[in-house]
């Protein structure tokens, strides 16, 4: 085994130190989203919009019997790890080629997995029966399992792990089974788990009271995304999901804390240090998952630590990350009906006639969202927040519903597309601070979400769309500058790194891991 | 009257039991023959109905659930037998199967000729012996047929002895339609068309019995008595799995007993959806349907109906008939008329294809019966389309050499273009060499025929188009 690095001529496997996470060298990628900032942002510039029209194909991937993969790569020493549930993928990123495959057994059919993390010589990864597990990065070998929950319950992980100091942070999902969420830390080395904080306040614990009667017992509120992290505030920042059921809120009066929240735990203990709600009482299962995106950052001429968050339910959030304040809101769909505003304080003002009905109530942002988990990018280079929108409608319905244990459906019932205003995706441009329209770029003929953002010191913004495009925009004016049809849609979001001095950019689409390069 | 009849036809004894009636349903998709009736298809064809025991002295009377179906290649034909002794023996080639356990079709294509019948008889391991009775016929006494295909519980089997085990065995058979093509009207039959046939069963050693599909009464004896030969209707239908005089009982039955949630005549109500609707939640079998009604369904608000066992399958029968295609249900008109209405006066070919005739920009038709409701075909004549479904909206490009193409957009994104053109050609394009594109919303299809036809040729054309379907290999 000594031999393999030589063998395959990689880089000897390094271990990964915290100082590493924290640093986040471009040349790797070390975290679902790039940095703990979450900026997706790579400082690499040898691929720019003066010859991105060069780039070309390197190396294909193909992941058998996958489709629809949401996972993002993590590249660190020369070795991509790509992850698809119950399964592992080592890589060498120069090449594509296999250098070993991890497969979980009994494989549960549960889907999808969003990646992994790395700390040491180990790879983290959720798994479809709600454990998480540490693979020997160099070889596969499984180091540990701790059981998260009970699978036979409903519970499954398809998170990608936040790894800080020596703790790996992971949650849960589905909350549209009624499965109440919570957000845990194991210690790094040995598994053991070290806090867990609770996303539904149990009677006695404050919040509680934002609940009608017992329907806390199955309130939903999952961790499906993964969050961010400050390491100066030592605070984690992680979007909580959706109340349950879904659609029929006339069973959970209240607020229903903290679903629909972004919530600050601190690192070390798994404390609220605040949190702040988008949709109170929300009946359209607009998880407030998305990627939290930290920027220091001037706020009304004075430097503030900034959070913001592109919202399911159609709004641009600016939040002070310190305290929790909110600073700043304002839409950034054109299309949304079911709130006519924010308040001074960001609580929306609510149209009370969009509420699902039996008929059907027509529900602007739809219930697949304004934005979902197709991560958003930050570039320091021109101060824009890039974001994939969705624009349309739907139609929302409810009827009364009944939680199951064993991982049924806990929805209340659903939505569909409304016919007269069809879902078209677009990548838009907005400033950091106020939320303004910088400009957009229409994805003709997209309508499904999934696809998410990269943006780079090129001057670049890479985005993936449902027709398998994957498309290099120029970030200050949001023209193409070049495409390549990867043949299948895309539902997750590109990466970058270095290599022997060479800039590479990853896209997984439906079951390839599609790399590509300049043309030399 | 009835009686009246049958002394006239059989000249037979008042006591003699009338033939059976069967329709012929068109497979709706391939069968397999492989010995298990495993397919949609037979799950749904009726069973001719139950055998007679013509010449019962004692012993069991073990039934024979015996099916047909048919499409333009093949005659197909089943029997499930319950059988607790099961043996064969005979490997011949036209050896005498009779002896064992046998299943027999007599299939006279002629009703007005019926005794030109041909015979396929089939023991459990799967020998088979034919017989050519016509009047042309002048080989010798046995016959090959073309291209038969089968399969038994126990085919290949060097033999078969009884066994404590025993319980049912079946055979599956595809008889193509061709082999009979000097007795029969039309090739491939015609919807409506008639024929007389037999089903018979017999032999093995334990309990051997015989028995029949129609009745052979004295002084007829013997399976070989064409002129008892059941009446059997080819139809351009597919089964249902419902009957339409029932599904007809359950709506007013549905009317009366489920309208406090769900809307009248199974449009959506106040609390409950629409039941003819295609929701991936809805109840899809009789058994979930009988289920659901029966027992509530947990979690929502249908409770569980205390209706008799005969108006649930009623109301079950008229919730499938809400949910059936086109080729389906009963439909009035007249096929030939509306075929020359689909081929000139509707100018249909303009834009749909059938059977490979036609224009492309509409689609192809060949399936659409067996695709689409009746109630869809008839708004797809009569109403507008606002919004033309995807693959189907129109576009015109002009192109930098000045060229214009009008047709459908069959798939584009920001880099390229893919028309279908009204001149039936593929134009495919990328920006780079489009001037000017623009996009329509509404549908090419005209939602007028209402208008442009009368109520007759508009029937007419419904009836053609809802017997379009079904297997076509």
């Amino acid at each position: 085994m000594r031999l393999l690095p030589v063998l395959f001529a990689v880089p000897a496997l390094a271990q990964v130190t915290y100082q590493d996470l924290l640093k986040a060298d471009p040349k790797d990628w070390l975290h679902y989203s790039g940095q703990y900032h979450s900026q997706r942002h790579s400082t690499l510039k040898l691929v720019n919009t003066a010859n991105v029209s060069k780039l070309v194909p390197k190396w294909m991937y193909n992941i058998a019997g996958a489709r629809r993969m949401e996972s993002v790569p993590i590249v660190t020493g020369g070795v991509m790890y790509v992850s698809h549930p119950n399964e592992v993928y080592a890589l060498d990123a120069r090449t594509g080629r296999l250098i070993w495959d991890y497969h979980r057994q009994p494989a549960l059919a549960k889907g999808p997995n969003r990646g992994v993390g790395v700390y040491g010589n180990r790879v983290y990864m959720g798994t479809p029966d709600a454990h998480l597990i540490a693979l020997d990065a160099r070889t596969g070998s499984l180091l540990w399992e701790s059981k998260i929950a009970e699978a036979s319950e409903g519970y499954w992980s398809p998170v990608a792990p936040l790894v800080i100091k020596d703790k790996v942070i992971i949650g849960i999902a589905p909350g549209d089974h009624g499965l109440n969420g919570f957000l845990d830390a194991y210690d790094a080395n040995t598994g053991e788990r070290l806090w867990r904080w609770h996303a539904i306040p149990k009677p006695g614990e404050p919040g509680n009271e934002t609940w009608a009667g017992d329907s806390w017992k199955h309130g939903g509120g999952d961790t499906w995304l993964t969050g961010s992290y400050d390491p100066e505030l030592n605070l984690i920042y992680w979007g909580i999901g959706n109340p349950a059921p879904d659609f029929d809120g006339d069973v959970r009066k209240g607020d229903n804390l903290y679903t629909e929240c972004m919530v600050a735990l601190d690192g070390n203990t798994g404390k609220l240090k605040w949190y702040f709600q988008f949709t109170p009482w929300d009946v359209h299962d607009w998880d407030a998952v998305e990627i939290p995106v930290l920027v220091d950052a001037p706020f009304k001429g004075k430097p503030r630590k900034l959070l913001v968050q592109a919202n399911r339910n159609g709004y641009y959030y600016v939040l002070d990350r310190v305290t929790g304040e909110f600073l700043h809101g304002t839409p950034f769909i054109k299309n949304l009906n079911w709130a006519t505003g924010l308040t001074a304080k960001g609580r929306p003002i609510r149209n009370e006639k969009v509420i699902p009905s039996f008929q059907g109530t027509k529900t602007c942002p739809a219930t697949s969202g304004a934005t979902n988990w197709m991560s958003p990018a930050y570039s320091p280079d021109t101060g824009w927040f890039y974001m994939v929108a969705q624009e349309g409608c739907g139609i929302n319905t409810k009827s009364s519903d009944t939680f199951r244990p064993g991982g049924f459906p806990f929805m209340g019932t659903g939505y569909i597309e409304s016919p007269e205003e069809p879902w078209q995706m677009y990548v838009r441009a907005l400033d950091l601070t106020t939320g303004k329209l910088m400009w957009e770029y229409k994805q003709l003929n997209s309508r499904r979400y999934g696809a998410g953002l990269l943006s780079t010191a090129g001057g670049l913004i890479f985005a993936g769309d449902d027709q398998g495009f994957l498309t290099a925009l120029n970030a200050r004016t949001g023209k193409d500058l070049w495409h390549f049809n990867t043949g299948q849609p895309i539902s997750t979001q590109p990466v970058s790194y270095l290599m022997d001095g060479k800039q590479y950019v990853t896209v997984i689409n439906g079951s390839n891991v599609v790399t590509f390069g300049l043309f030399e | 009257m009835r009686i009246l009849l049958f002394l006239l036809t059989t000249a037979a004894a008042a006591f003699a039991q009338p033939l059976k009636d069967y329709t012929i349903y068109r497979a709706p998709s391939r069968i397999v023959i492989d010995g298990t009736l495993d397919e949609a298809a037979w799950r749904n064809a009726p069973p001719v109905g139950d055998f007679v025991f013509n010449w019962f002295k004692t012993g069991d009377k073990e039934q024979t659930i015996a099916k047909m179906l048919w499409d333009d290649e093949n005659l197909y034909v089943s029997w499930h037998c319950k059988d607790r002794h099961i043996s064969a023996y005979e490997k011949k080639r036209h050896g005498p199967v009779s002896r064992d356990d046998c299943v027999e079709i007599f299939i006279g294509p002629n009703p007005a000729k019926v005794k030109n019948y041909y015979t396929f008889e089939i023991n459990a391991i799967g020998t088979m012996l034919n017989r050519c009775r016509t009047d042309w016929w002048t080989g010798p006494p046995t016959w090959e047929p073309d291209g038969v295909r089968y399969r038994t519980t126990y085919f290949g089997l060097d033999k078969k002895d009884e066994s404590e085990d025993d319980d049912h065995w079946v055979v599956e058979l595809a008889i193509p339609l061709m082999n009979f093509k000097r007795d029969a009207a039309n090739m491939p039959p015609r919807d409506g068309d008639h024929w007389r046939l037999n089903l018979n069963r017999i032999g093995g050693k334990t309990n051997p019995q015989a028995s029949s599909w129609s009745p052979i009464s004295p002084p007829l004896s013997g399976f070989h008595s064409p002129d008892a030969f059941g009446n059997v209707r080819f139809s351009h239908r597919t089964a249902s799995g419902f009957d339409s005089g029932e599904a007809e009982a359950g709506r007013a039955i549905y009317n009366k007993s489920c309208t406090q949630c769900h809307g009248l005549n199974g449009e959506a109500g106040d609390r409950a959806p629409a039941l003819g609707a295609t929701r991936r939640y809805l109840r899809q079998t009789n058994e979930e349907l009988y289920d659901a009604i029966k027992n509530g369904i947990k979690g929502t608000l249908m409770p569980a109906m205390p209706l008799p066992e005969g108006d649930l399958r009623r109301v079950i029968a008229f919730i499938r008939s809400l949910r059936a295609t086109a080729i389906q249900v009963e439909v009035a008109g007249d096929l030939a008329r509306g075929e020359q209405v689909f081929m000139a006066k509707g100018k249909c070919l303009d834009c749909h294809s059938i059977r490979g005739r036609g224009g492309l920009i509409g689609g192809d038709l060949s399936n659409i019966g067996a695709e689409r409701s009746l109630q869809v075909l008839r708004s797809a004549l009569t109403e507008p389309k606002p919004v033309a479904p995807r693959g189907f909206q129109p576009v015109r490009v002009v192109t930098n050499k000045g060229e214009r193409i009008h047709g459908v957009l069959k798939n584009h994104n920001n880099f390229s273009v893919q028309v279908l053109g009204m001149d039936n050609k593929l134009h495919l394009l990328t920006r780079e060499m489009i001037r000017d594109i623009q996009y329509e919303q509404e549908s090419l299809m005209p939602g007028t025929f209402d208008k442009s036809l009368s109520a007759a040729e508009l029937q007419d054309l419904l009836a053609f188009l809802s017997r379009q379907g079904g297997s076509r290999r």
